[in-house]
């Protein structure tokens, strides 16, 4: 079940990656954080599902919003002068690395529970 | 855990949901690749679009300034090759001037030499009123040309008659009662300067049986030594209306 996401990334992946889309490369930044945005909510949904406290509408609003509003504080961040391109990536990274150590730990116990019941 | 929206949705429905976005964040993460690669292609840094531009800017401005500096080092170096050799040139074409203008006596001159000076002689008799006879006692044009020739062939180097500086086309002759030197008239005494080695043109002189030896046993002439003397520049008019110069063949040295 857990390989599913894996599944889905990999069409969705193959989907833009074949024909060859690309933006003007102006916005390669901004789009490489909205990536990282997506990602964090990514994690976060996985995390809230084994947590068993996955709610849809905050799963799909915080995916659409985050990786926009992590765009567009970037976009504001250089137009102002000040770089929150660098505070959103640590800010997103942080959560990452947090979310994906919750998850990697779920999944230790859950092996290991089920390992000692068909032990 | 109090619910902020909606029910936790139990079971693994959210196994699909999370599939679903991954689809989309696969399509953004390629899609972002792809923009990536385009920025990575076109050679320069994607982040800080401000500080990109400036870099761009900058780079550009360096390459031009690099340019220009090449450029300037460039004539400079021209500029001191031409200096060097045009102050050569310049001494080198003053001094040989500088010679011409004292070869053709265009300038005054100084140094050693001896003074002579030229008059009748105090031993006439005063009742004596022969011409033919006093014609003896009095200096001749034919006196000073033979004295002047003498000091030119003894070494000197620039002998002047009263004041008028001997050159190439000088003459010295005289008309009725009065001597031309140059062409301008001159009286006694006649005071002869020449620059040389003031013994070599003394002795010249007092050569017995020389030019001067009758003009020495009259009493007609006085030399002089002298550590300084100055003789003056030419100072009539020099054209060349008929001579005109022979092409010559280049000089190898220069």
């Amino acid at each position: 079940m857990i390989w599913l996401p894996l599944v889905g990334l990999a069409i969705g992946f193959q989907i833009y990656w074949l024909p060859g889309l690309s933006l003007p490369s102006s916005v390669a930044a901004y789009l490489s954080l909205a990536t990282l945005a997506g990602l964090d909510s990514i994690f976060g949904g996985i995390r809230a599902g084994i947590e068993g406290k996955f709610h849809d509408d905050i799963f799909f609003s915080g995916f659409v919003v985050n990786t926009l509003l992590a765009a567009a504080l970037a976009y504001l961040g250089d137009q102002i002068g000040v770089d929150l391109f660098l505070a959103a990536v640590v800010a997103l990274g942080g959560r990452i690395f947090l979310n994906l150590s919750l998850i990697r730990r779920y999944l230790l116990t859950e092996t290991r529970l089920r390992w000692r019941r068909e032990g | 855990m109090s619910t902020i929206a909606s029910p936790p949705s139990r079971g693994k429905g959210w196994v699909f949901q999370v599939t679903a976005l991954c689809i989309v964040l696969g399509m953004l993460l390629a899609l972002s690749l792809r923009t990536q690669r385009r920025a990575v292609s076109e050679g320069i840094p994607n982040r800080w679009p401000a500080l990109r531009a400036e870099f761009i800017n900058l780079k550009q401005q360096n390459a031009s300034l690099q340019k220009d500096l090449a450029e300037y080092k460039e004539r400079y170096e021209e500029l001191l090759r031409k200096q060097a050799t045009g102050q050569a040139a310049t001494l080198g074409l003053e001094s040989v001037l500088q010679e011409a203008k004292m070869l053709a006596g265009q300038i005054a001159v100084h140094g050693p030499g001896i003074i002579v000076t030229l008059h009748d002689s105090p031993k006439r008799d005063v009742n004596e009123t022969r011409p033919e006879v006093i014609e003896n006692y009095i200096v001749h044009d034919y006196d000073i040309r033979a004295v002047v020739n003498e000091l030119f062939a003894a070494g000197a180097e620039a002998i002047s008659v009263n004041g008028q500086r001997l050159i190439a086309t000088s003459s010295i002759r005289c008309v009725g009662p009065v001597i031309l030197v140059n062409s301008v008239q001159v009286a006694a005494p006649y005071v002869i300067k020449a620059i040389g080695k003031p013994d070599v043109l003394q002795k010249a002189l007092e050569l017995p049986g020389g030019a001067a030896d009758g003009l020495f046993l009259l009493d007609m002439i006085e030399v002089k030594q002298q550590p300084d003397i100055t003789v003056p520049a030419y100072s009539g008019s020099m054209r060349f209306y008929w001579a005109k110069p022979l092409p010559q063949p280049k000089e190898k040295s220069r």
